[in-house]
């Protein structure tokens, strides 16, 4: 039967997790060398005296067509384990992948309609 | 099975008719569709083999029930929210993601594998965390997205890890070989609790039961109204329903290591619900944290663990989502006319529109549990399902909640019947047809409880 | 005609309906016709009722319409039951009902809620006739209450006058304490028989024993309720006040049919109390003290409506005298003919009042014979019915009252002869000063008077004639009549009879009874007369100071100051103190504080609600903890 035996595992799981976080920040407070000058925390910029912000921001398009990328090619990976029992699965795990590359392109063909994937600002 | 299939066919259908461009012509495609799977839905009725898809789905009349809640409520829904499709660049997206959010919400309230109740949960809820941020210039509407997502991820990793820790005990994702493994003296009882607890927490969040549910009431306030309407009644349908499902069909036989915690968390969440909901001004919020208030309500049919609780759960969330439907629509015309959902922005509707005057006392008496509307069948069967073998104690709470709530629901209604309204807010005939159909389902379910209660 | 009967209660409730719904709509003088059209018909099809129960088998028939009440052991039907008794009653209310609408066609015309008044008059209708059809005792007692209701709105029809609304709500709730009584009867009557249906409760009361206590309780209990109704001591304070009602309903709901609804009761229930000697004795005494009581009053009031109404009661009082002697049949033979001569009486009190403007005290009217000579016509036929002057109705079934009076125990019979020439004095002395002397209002007044419209003065015609003739449907044996009533109501009392079996009066003695009674009629005529035509005596104005006795019947006996300080002032006292005390102190501060503190908990809960999402995951974290440490100690 249950006794609080039962609940170490999530104990030991909680102090691993905490431990870890917060033996990190002490040690790296205590490890890292620390001299502070004027010149030391001013931004580097080729000898030049810094101006402006360092912070430019990028085109959230890039971020769109990363996240497309990687939805992608997630997607693709599915075909691995698909190719490797082509034989086994026969005529119906064809079909089923023919589905699957479907609906992919159908949500391709969308993105494409949509423009996300149009690099230049048209409006 | 079939409404899966469908209502995955027609989400396809809103991504092929942006590519198409049909797109125009997809709300009240739509509309057909959800209606055709309605009927399609009650010919699976009594299904004689309802494990479907190498067991991961089980479409048992339960199931078939839920289903047929999520539909109606999808139907009135769509009619009651023409004016989030009227931009007409965006209709094709939030028609697919609400359709996907169907098919997410159908998952959950059909799965036989947990595995099947995750990818319903995600799916459900991506499509919810985009919608709560359709509004894209407005920064409330950001802010909810965010803030859903946010916490919405932080209690999805409880949830896998509770799914991981009964994996890890059992080794199986089938309901019904954890149910085996349940009932016969299992091995790995620390994993299988743990796992249990985790599964609570993660499936409290989902129905934003306290202390979990601080999500709700910025998230409901900030997201458009339509959504918000959506948030509060097929996501919560779906959510309880899984829960239901998982805890009583699953882990029915290991109920000592829940109900204790489930207990504190279907008492808390009603009083708490209900309390916060006294003092709120605007209607929208009111309706937010009395939705909290019915989480902890709908709790008790899962602590009853019993067959009844099921039936008991199909009527109220079918009372709940009508009156709620109802009430969203209303508050939205509101807004639409005063600029605001205040109370003082209901004043003079008594006068000026019976109509709309007439469904909000009639949703507020159904929510509030007042015989013989609809919502206090919900309640009684609720608490005689629990009271089968549990006692009173959990149900004075519930009482006590209920009586909190009939001050701030009755708020509305003496509003609207106060003060002077100069303009006569228009009613399209379609939100009308709405309204009146919530009145006719509020007052039927009422009248003839017996309807929807003849067990399954 | 029996399968119609359904229509005999339905017609009147369609033109309640019609006419409160539709008044807008249609002209004001339709409502009337409506109205009257209604009753009319209900009268037609009460005739056909009437004939088909006259040529039966004297077998009651039961006509079922519907269930209305179904629970585990306790079916109540809305069911009328038809036999001899309620075919009577049937044509009294309808027929008596359409001649009083027609009648109220003329005196309401100029008042401004006058379809308002023929709903409330249609509605009465339609709940006397549901009191007097039920089969069952609850659907009397819906009637019961219903003509209550009727009774209230039409007594404080002009509502604007406040006294009136007093009078209302004092007729209302005095009839409540009646109610009361009844319906605990009922209850009584449920537990111990285990139906309310008649049929049942009868059948299953001549089974018990005689002078069972059980019984006792139920018929006085019963009783209560016939008191309010009926307006027997000690309940009857509200009906001459409900005189503030308008003429036709005091001669319709407080002289014929509702105040009779007692007298009904008891007379349907007739086997219980012929179980329940103890009980009729009761009834006995009761009805005779009222009926002196009322008739005493009845000497010195001034106002024409008033008198009247004391008359009623005490003409209430002879039957419940007769009822208590074990005489139903006269009891109804009087309800019969007192139908139609006071409802005559009051009509033509009506049409008195229409030709002078309004007033009511008699010491302001005399001579009144020259102008309104139809009126007068009536009347005087009226009053020599209620005197009970031979051939006229009044004087069979007083006779015949008197004679089971005489047989039971000859006090009732003196008390009942004492109460005849009184009301013979008052009636008289009403009818001289009314009609006969010289004018002595106003000159207004004197060119104001004319005799009333046709629709009024028609049914005053009418009734005279009934008033008259009346009488003839219970010839006694003795004056070689056949008493058809008694013949026709037999199977109704066939029951209680047996219970009677006391010797019959020798024919010389009722001859000798009837003899002393009518000489005592003739000379109490002659002594009014002497006094008021030849002496022309009118009696003082109120501000005159008079003579402990006048003062104190004028006064009513004080009855109604008695009852205000024994029970309404420490009632009011009561009422008063759980107001100021228990409920503003007590209940309410319990109330509001416990809103308070809900609204208070509200306003502070919600500051856990800060919009920030670190916070709101540090509480979910905290709950979390909550929860496991719930767990691992909670086992």
């Amino acid at each position: 039967m249950e006794t609080p035996i039962s609940y170490v595992p999530i104990l030991i799981q909680l102090a691993v997790a905490l431990g870890f976080v917060v033996t990190t920040i002490i040690a790296t407070h205590f490890l890292g060398p620390k001299r502070k000058t004027k010149k030391k925390l001013d931004p580097f910029e080729c000898g030049i005296e810094s101006s402006g912000n360092a912070r430019v921001p990028y085109s959230v398009r890039y971020f769109l067509t990363a996240i497309l990328f990687v939805l992608f090619d997630v997607e693709v990976i599915f075909m691995y384990p698909w190719a490797v029992n082509f034989k086994a699965l026969g005529l119906t795990g064809l079909l089923e992948m023919f589905l699957f590359i479907g609906l992919l392109l159908l949500g391709f063909f969308y993105v494409i309609k949509k423009g996300a994937l149009k690099w230049e600002d048209n409006n | 099975m079939k409404a899966l299939l469908l209502l995955s066919g027609l989400g396809i259908l809103g991504i092929v008719s942006e590519i198409l461009n049909f797109k125009k012509y997809i709300y009240k495609l739509t509309i057909v569709g959800l209606i055709l799977t309605l009927g399609i839905t009650f010919l699976e009725w009594d299904n004689p083999a309802p494990l479907q898809f190498s067991n991961m789905v089980n479409f048992d009349n339960l199931a078939i029930s839920f289903i047929a809640v999520l539909v109606v409520t999808a139907i009135l829904w769509f009619l009651t929210s023409a004016p989030i499709f009227d931009d007409s660049e965006h209709i094709a997206d939030k028609t697919t993601l609400i359709l996907f959010a169907l098919v997410g919400a159908v998952c959950m309230v059909s799965y036989h594998n947990v595995t099947m109740l995750f990818i319903g949960i995600e799916i459900l809820s991506i499509c919810m965390y985009v919608m709560a941020g359709s509004k894209k210039g407005d920064l409330a509407s950001n802010e909810s997205s965010m803030k859903y997502f946010l916490m919405g991820a932080f209690a999805t990793g409880f949830l896998l890890m509770g799914i991981a820790f009964i994996y890890g005990a059992t080794a199986t994702f089938d309901l019904a070989e954890i149910k085996m493994y349940m009932e016969n003296s299992p091995e790995h009882l620390e994993l299988v609790y743990t796992g249990i607890t985790l599964l609570v927490i993660g499936l409290s969040f989902k129905i934003s039961a306290v202390p979990f549910h601080f999500w709700a009431p910025d998230v409901y306030d900030g997201a458009p109204i339509q959504v918000t309407s959506l948030m509060s009644t097929i996501v919560k349908t779906a959510a309880i329903a899984a829960f239901y499902k998982l805890f009583t069909v699953s882990f029915a036989s290991q109920s000592i290591a829940w109900e204790c915690t489930l207990s504190y968390i279907a008492g808390i969440t009603i009083i708490l619900g209900n309390l916060i909901a006294v003092f709120q001004s605007s209607a929208k919020r009111m309706l937010a944290y009395s939705g909290i208030s019915h989480a902890g309500y709908l709790l008790l049919a899962i602590l009853a663990n019993n067959t009844s609780g099921g039936n008991a759960l199909v009527y109220y969330t079918l009372a709940y989502s009508v009156a709620t439907i109802a009430a969203f629509a209303i508050i939205a015309l509101v807004l639409q006319a005063k600029g605001d959902t205040n109370f003082s922005s209901f004043e003079g509707l008594g006068k000026k529109n019976p109509l709309l005057a007439l469904a909000t006392i009639l949703s507020m008496l159904s929510l509030a549990g007042i015989p013989p509307f609809a919502g206090f069948f919900g309640k009684y069967y609720l608490f005689t399902s629990y009271l089968e073998n549990h006692g009173i104690g959990l149900v004075v709470v519930a009482l006590i909640g209920s009586a909190i709530s009939i001050y701030y629901y009755f708020r509305l209604i003496v509003t609207m019947f106060k003060g002077e309204s100069e303009e006569v807010i228009p009613i399209s005939g379609t939100v009308k047809l709405v309204l009146i159909l919530c009145i006719l389902i509020t007052v039927a379910l009422g009248i003839f409880p017996e309807l929807l209660n003849g067990g399954w | 005609m029996k399968e119609l009967i359904w229509l005999v209660p339905l017609l009147p409730l369609v033109g309640f309906l019609l006419i409160s719904l539709g008044k807008s709509y249609f002209s004001k003088s339709l409502a009337g016709i409506i109205a009257s059209a209604m009753v009319f018909g209900s009268f037609v099809i009460s005739l056909g009722v009437f004939f088909d129960v006259l040529n039966g088998d004297g077998k009651p028939t039961t006509v079922t319409l519907f269930e209305w009440i179904a629970t585990a052991d306790f079916h109540v039907n809305i069911a009328f039951l038809v036999d001899s008794l309620t075919s009577i009653m049937l044509l009294i209310i309808t027929g008596v009902g359409f001649l009083i609408h027609l009648y109220s066609m003329g005196y309401m015309h100029d008042d401004e809620g006058y379809a308002k008044f023929f709903s409330y008059l249609n509605l009465f209708v339609f709940f006397m006739l549901l009191l007097v059809l039920g089969d069952n005792y609850l659907v009397m007692f819906a009637g019961w209450e219903g003509v209550g209701l009727a009774s209230y709105l039409l007594i404080g029809f002009w509502f604007k006058n406040q006294p009136y609304n007093d009078a209302a709500k004092k007729a209302f709730i005095v009839n409540r304490i009646g109610d009361l009584g009844f319906i605990l009867g009922i209850f009584l009557i449920y537990t111990t028989f285990g139906t309310i249906q008649y049929s049942g409760v009868f059948s299953e009361a001549v089974n018990m024993a005689d002078q069972s206590p059980t019984i006792v309780a139920i018929t006085l209990l019963l009783f209560v309720g016939a008191m309010g109704k009926s307006a027997q001591i000690p309940l009857y304070t509200w009906l001459p006040d409900a005189m503030a009602g308008p003429t036709p309903v005091s001669a319709l709901i407080h002289a014929a049919t509702m105040v009779t609804a007692g007298v009904y009761m008891i007379a349907r229930s007739n086997i219980l109390y012929s179980l329940a000697p103890e009980t009729l004795g009761f009834v006995a005494i009761i009805g005779g003290a009222t009926a002196v009581f009322a008739a005493t009053i009845g000497i010195f009031q001034n106002d024409i409506k008033k008198v009247l109404a004391y008359s009623t009661v005490s003409q209430l009082g002879y039957m419940f005298l007769a009822l208590g002697v074990g005489a139903f049949t006269g009891g109804v033979f009087h309800l019969i003919t007192h139908a139609f001569f006071k409802a005559l009486l009051f009509l033509g009190a009506g049409s008195v009042i229409h030709a002078m403007g309004g007033e009511q005290d008699i010491r302001k009217m005399g001579g009144l014979k020259k102008y309104i000579p139809i009126t007068y016509m009536t009347f005087l036929l009226g009053t020599l019915a209620i005197s009970g002057i031979p051939p006229f109705s009044g004087f069979f079934s007083k006779d015949e009252i008197l004679a089971h009076a005489f047989n039971v125990n000859p006090i009732f019979w003196v008390l009942g002869v004492l109460g005849s020439m009184m009301t013979t004095f008052y009636m008289f002395r009403l009818f001289f000063l009314t009609f006969m002397g010289t004018f002595r209002g106003t000159e207004d007044q004197k060119h104001h008077l004319h005799e009333s419209p046709k629709t009024m003065t028609i049914p005053l015609v009418v009734l005279s004639v009934l008033a008259v003739i009346a009488g003839f449907i219970g010839i006694p044996h003795v004056l070689g009549g056949n008493h058809w009533l008694e013949h026709f109501l037999a199977p109704v009392f066939k029951d209680s009879a047996i219970h009677h079996h006391g010797s019959e009066l020798k024919v010389s003695t009722e001859y000798a009874l009837m003899g002393v009674t009518v000489t005592i009629t003739i000379l109490m005529i002659l002594f009014a007369r002497n006094k008021f035509v030849t002496k022309r005596f009118v009696p003082a104005d109120d501000s005159v100071k008079q003579g402990f006795i006048p003062r104190l019947l004028a006064n009513k006996y004080y009855v109604d100051e008695f009852y205000n300080a024994i029970i309404v002032k420490p009632l009011n006292g009561l009422a008063s103190f759980s107001y100021k005390f228990l409920e503003l102190k007590g209940v309410d501060a319990i109330v509001n504080g416990v809103g308070k503190l809900v609204v208070f908990i509200s306003s502070q809960a919600r500051k856990l609600q800060t919009g920030n999402t670190g916070f709101y995951i540090f509480a979910m974290v905290i709950g979390i903890l909550i929860i496991l440490a719930l767990n691992l100690f909670n086992k």
